[in-house]
């Protein structure tokens, strides 16, 4: 055999999407041919006779209802406002800024609402961690606000109560403190928000004793303690990704799990569009968006990242071990690169030992005129080693020292605290706990008192972004379910009785009434963005040395990395069905996680995908999961996600593994684990083989030497008998652009076509039955050997074909064009019969197998709906509009104002979302739109161009820019 | 053996066949009679309303503007139902112990909305824009016929997709002057100047037919 055609047919080759494809043969022909996914059994057991007794009472209840239902004679109420409200044009969104938090750190948001219901959440422009983008959790936090699952009523032991009740029982309480307040303890995630600082300092003058814990499941603690130790006070790293054009992460998924990653994903690709394209180096242990990005990146275990940062230091004249074989032999080719001037970044993640962060901020420091890292006080109201906070709170919990424990925020920490703490049995001990939280979940039902928490959208607050910007957070509508504050419940307790979240906010900021409502306005408070404080020439890291060498010692043959959710986070959106449903990044699992473990070690351990087994950590707990086999991964590593498992609600739908009984809280991140087979199987809900296209050159990659020599001359599309340029514009001819050079994968536009266009869930098994719903998806292919391959992702929503395959094979002519060159379908005319879908190549449309639409018909979600999007019936196809909604507003905009629609005056929602403006679209026919001119650009391609389909939907090819090889 | 068939089945079987065709004819006009009755379309029943409401009254006697109450017509997808705010700007000084209107200042004493039983319907899955077909020369009463001889508001024309698509298919046959939009009076303007007015007021016809005209 030889290998080295192999190698080369891999590399010139199309990708593949999942091991079957590569290992081809019968299972692979299955799952090509599932493409519809008729499950075996799609009657759910049901026999014949059941369904014709069924399908007679449907048509006579058909039948009564029709006798009503077939005329158009009006029926219902119209109720008008009594008073009409300022601004209010009923059929007129109004936008308000605002701010929603990520893990305690603001990003600025524009809430669209309709009469008063917020609708659909866009990024503020002109706030720094967002300009103008949103990450997939802003963009769900609609169906959070919504969220039938969110608790309704202040509970005492499980008792509905009064907030009346409640601030009794709490002045009781507190009155019975000893004089300093000692045994007053708050526990919150990590808190940003000033007013929120300056109770606490008001509330410490009247109990100096009182504590205050911070404790986030994903915490920074490394950096806390790296930067303690070599600066003497704690400090936040800050990072222009746009003026470094080398980039080196160590673990660091920093375009995801960052406060500021919505901004550093457009940062990084502001500079990767100049003519100096910057470089990107990934070092870490399981694909991450990141990693998958990056230009080069290399696989290798927790430990191993250590080593790679210790030869690079030592690379880069600092006293560090240089490190194994591979590890130096990788860090001089960084290290000439990074040496070569331009600006460097060299980043840890959040898992990293300290030491780890010390040599990093050391190398940093060590780049000469380097403009790309610089410091800035921390952003965090109360910043602390938040895993020593916890313990110690544990410990006086178990030592019965605290009276009054106030749990704000949801954390939920009794499932989420390290397993050793056992937190859950300790909170019971405090003679008072309150929970303040938005879900009813375990803490809630172990604290003495739960208080269902407001929404952002719901009560007033502030919020502090990564950069220190601060901003106002606005209410959009009362509390659905008569949540509070976490501000009111600090308020009760600091200045009894309390006042409401509107006032505290308003009295905090105290600023004139037009600086207030300019700040309301532009969603920022101006001049509040943290000072940038440059690097100081030279970080001392000591010590590193011999602790750098006790990391890499402590490696072990099998060890597990505990991973945040790609949708999940740490669990906290565990209640959110979008959320859960969205494929993963990468993985593409959904409602779920699974451990991740490479092919290599999965096949030396005898491992496929879905077998379940038994992890053991050194303690002696025990972990049962299945595992999912993911190219990539590093050798020797397994990886779970933490947050799986967390959902309350019980049925069909539950799945995943809940990892945080088996983290400790001295090895928070990863720990040396044996591993063996249980001799079950599960089925893991993922859609990874959902919608094959196999063995077709899909994804164009590589340099651009190399994109040159495999496609020297565009394509000229065959010809067609079909005159496209009448029929196909109506002066506009709609088009869009996906520029794969900048997709990073990050799922936001998922969830923002999710949200805008009334999409509905569909639950664990029906994505099992490749039924999921989204317009868009994000497709997942592998280049190379399954060890080492290269990852790229391509966003597939439809492709608005000219000559589209599933137009002429509708019976009802459904699915037409118009003359933009929109191929529309009409739910109105669609009876279901599914062939068009048979007939698309690119497998972008989506049937409503059930009667998502009434689920979605019903209070509290039926207020979420976007009023302009049809909900679809059972029966009915669907797929991407190209937002036709958008279209049609700037349409009768245009022409109620007798002028064109302007360039970028329609963005669809998966355009607007996204951070690093993968998405374009306009009018291809005027030669100055944008889309126009990147179709002009050598890069561009169709998918499937040899079928003729003339996509309006086309592609510019993924550039990668690895280091030139010596050779 | 006798015959099983009598000489008068002669008669009778092409009688039958006759019956039966005439028949399917006879139903199928009867459907397509009822479908197209005011007992389907509601064309002009007059809808009882909470407050006996004359547009006559209020139209052509007084001579308010529509656009007095129906303020979103010119600006957004819908031209709006009043706020009872708006019914007493005048009737707090007006006919403020009217028996008739007592509903109006209960509702803005308890701050409680008036229920208008609703009169039109947009059958499902349209999405009709108010602001854009007053923009372009479509008149009120084009749609809504002579409100201002309605002493009880009904439904002028049926709302069916039809309906819609004869003007759609041709418009140049209403596009009346834009001052004269909210002239209950106006009458539709001859071919010559409503083709005219498709170009002076800048009507895209190309996409007028296309389905995403009004369904998304």
């Amino acid at each position: 055999m030889d290998l080295n055609r192999i190698k080369a047919a891999f590399e010139s080759g199309p990708g593949w999407r999942c091991l079957e494809e590569l290992a081809g043969g019968a299972e692979f022909q299955e799952l090509l041919e599932r493409e519809f996914a008729v499950p075996p059994d799609a009657t759910d057991g049901m026999g014949r006779r059941d369904f014709l007794r069924l399908l007679g009472g449907t048509l006579g209840l058909a039948g009564l209802a029709g006798l009503g239902g077939c005329t158009v004679r009006p029926r219902g109420k119209i109720v008008p406002y009594v008073q009409q409200p300022e601004q209010i044009v009923p059929g007129k969104p109004l936008y308000y800024a605002s701010a929603l938090e990520f893990g305690g750190f603001g990003r600025g948001v524009l809430v669209e609402t309709h009469e008063g219901r917020p609708t659909k959440i866009e990024g503020n422009p002109g706030h720094p961690a967002s300009l103008g983008a949103t990450s997939l959790f802003e963009q769900a936090a609609i169906l959070d606000l919504y969220n039938p699952a969110r608790s309704t009523g202040l509970l005492k032991k499980g008792e509905a109560a009064t907030w009346p009740a409640f601030q009794g029982e709490l002045l009781a309480a507190l009155g019975r403190l000893p004089p300093g307040g000692a045994g007053l303890h708050l526990l919150t995630g990590m808190v940003t928000s000033p007013t929120f600082a300056a109770q606490w300092q008001e509330l410490t003058r009247r109990y100096p004793e009182a504590r205050w814990h911070t404790y986030e499941p994903l915490n920074r603690d490394a950096e806390f303690v790296a930067t303690t130790q070599a600066f003497g006070r704690p400090l936040n790293p800050q990072y222009r990704f746009d003026k470094a054009r080398v980039v080196v992460s160590f673990g660091a998924d920093f375009l995801f799990a960052m406060p500021g990653s919505v901004r550093y994903a457009h940062d990084l690709m502001a500079r990767r569009e100049q003519k100096g394209m910057s470089r990107l180096y990934a070092v870490e242990s399981v694909p991450t968006i990141t990693g998958t990005f990056a230009d080069e990146r290399c696989a290798v275990g927790h430990t191993g990242i250590a080593d790679y940062a210790s030869a690079l230091a030592a690379r880069l004249g600092l006293a560090a071990p240089s490190g194994s074989a591979e590890a130096a032999a990788w860090a001089a080719r960084v290290g000439e690169d990074l040496r070569a001037g331009g600006g460097g970044v060299i980043i840890a993640g959040m898992e990293q030992p300290p030491e780890v962060h010390a040599l990093i901020y050391a190398m940093n420091a060590a780049l000469e005129e380097n403009g790309a890292v610089g410091w800035m006080e921390p952003v965090e109201a109360n910043p602390m080693n938040q895993a020593q906070s916890l313990r110690d709170l544990a410990e006086a919990l178990h030592e019965d020292k605290v009276r009054v424990l106030l749990m704000l925020g949801g954390g939920n920490w009794a499932r989420t605290a390290p397993g050793d703490l056992r937190f859950s049995e300790a909170m019971r001990r405090a003679e008072l706990s309150v929970y303040c939280g938005l879900y009813h979940d375990d803490t809630a039902r172990a604290a003495t008192w739960h208080i269902p928490q407001a929404h952002a959208l719901e009560a007033w607050g502030d919020t502090r972004a990564f950069d220190g910007t601060a901003s106002i957070v606005q209410p959009m509508i009362e509390p659905l379910y008569g949540g509070r504050s976490v501000l009111e419940i600090l308020d009760a307790v600091a200045r009894p009785p309390g006042r409401s979240s509107g006032e505290i906010v308003r009295e905090h900021w105290m600023k004139d009434e037009a600086e207030w409502r300019r700040a309301l306005h532009d969603g920022v408070v101006r001049d509040t963005t943290a000072p940038w404080q440059g690097m100081p020439n030279r970080v001392g890291a000591p010590g590193v040395k011999e602790t750098l060498q006790a990391v890499t010692a402590s490696a072990s043959s099998l060890e597990l990395v505990f991973t945040p959710d790609g949708s999940l986070w740490d669990g906290r959106y565990a209640e959110n069905v979008w959320l859960q449903e969205l494929p993963r990044p990468i993985s593409k699992l959904s409602w779920e996680n699974a451990l991740l473990i490479s092919p290599v070690s999965a096949g030396r351990l005898g491992l496929t995908t879905g077998d379940e087994v038994r992890l053991r950590n050194q303690s002696g707990s025990v972990l049962e999961a299945p595992v999912l086999v993911q190219p990539g991964m590093a050798e020797g590593t397994v990886a779970i996600a933490l947050g799986g498992g967390l959902w309350k609600s019980s049925g069909k739908d539950k799945g995943g593994t809940d990892a945080y009984p088996f983290r400790t809280s001295a090895e928070p991140w990863r720990c040396a684990v044996s591993l063996e087979k249980t001799g079950r199987r599960s089925e893991i809900a993922m859609t990874q083989h959902h919608h094959l296209v196999a063995g077709r050159d899909l994804l164009r990659i590589g340099t651009l030497a190399e994109l040159e020599a495999r496609y020297p001359t565009r394509q000229e599309p065959p010809p067609t008998l079909f005159n496209l340029t009448e029929t196909m514009t109506d002066g506009n001819a709609w088009a869009m652009s996906i520029d794969l050079s900048r997709c990073i994968a990050c799922n936001a536009c998922m969830m923002a076509c999710q949200a805008e266009n009334n999409i509905p869930s569909v639950g664990r098994e029906e994505v099992m039955r490749g039924r999921e719903m989204h317009w868009i998806r994000i497709d997942s292919y592998y280049f190379g050997s399954p060890d080492a391959p290269v990852i790229a992702h391509q966003p597939v929503p439809c492709m608005h074909c000219e000559l589209a395959p599933c137009e002429p094979v509708c019976p009802v002519a459904a699915t037409v064009h118009d003359h933009g060159g929109l191929n529309l379908q009409i739910y109105n005319r669609c009876i279901g019969t599914r062939y068009c879908s048979n007939n698309c190549p690119y497998k972008v449309r989506r049937f409503n197998f059930f009667r998502y639409a009434e689920q979605n018909a019903r209070e509290p979600l039926l207020l979420m709906a976007n009023p302009d999007v049809t909900v679809r019936a059972r029966g009915v196809m669907e797929k991407c509009t190209y937002c036709v909604q958008r279209i049609s507003e700037a349409r009768i905009r245009s022409s109620i104002e007798n002028r064109a629609i302007r360039d970028g005056e329609v963005t669809p929602a998966c355009a607007q979302v996204c951070p690093t403006g993968v998405i374009v679209f306009g009018n291809r026919n005027d030669p100055e739109s944008r889309v126009a001119k990147r179709k002009q650009s050598p890069l561009d391609y169709a998918l499937l161009e040899e079928l003729n389909t003339r996509p309006r939907t086309t592609y510019l090819a993924r550039v990668r820019n690895p280091l030139p090889s010596e050779s | 053996m006798a015959q099983l068939f009598s000489p008068a089945s002669n008669t009778v079987a092409p009688g039958v066949l006759v019956g039966v065709v005439v028949m399917l004819l006879l139903l199928a006009g009867g459907v397509w009679l009822v479908f197209n009755s005011p007992y389907a379309t509601a064309v002009g029943i007059p809808i009882e309303q909470p407050v006996p409401f004359s547009h006559e009254h209020h139209v052509a006697g007084l001579g308010i503007d529509c656009r007095y109450c129906h303020t979103g017509v010119e600006t957004a997808a819908y031209a709006g139902i009043p706020a009872t705010q708006t019914c007493m700007t005048c009737h707090s000084q007006l006919w403020t112990e009217a028996r008739v209107l007592a509903p109006v200042r209960e509702s803005f004493v308890k701050n409680q909305p008036i229920r208008w039983n609703r009169v039109n319907n947009l059958p499902d899955y349209v999405y009709f824009n108010h602001s854009v077909h007053v923009a372009k020369g479509v008149s009120c009463v084009s749609c809504h016929g002579r409100v201002d001889e309605m002493p009880v508001i009904a439904k002028a024309n049926s709302f069916y997709m039809r309906w819609c698509l004869e003007c759609h298919t041709h418009p140049a046959g209403i596009l009346r002057d834009r001052a004269e939009v909210f002239n209950m009076a106006s009458q539709n303007p001859p071919r010559e100047v409503g083709e005219e007015r498709l170009i002076t007021h800048r009507v895209s016809t190309v996409n007028l037919l296309d389905c995403s005209a009004c369904h998304r």
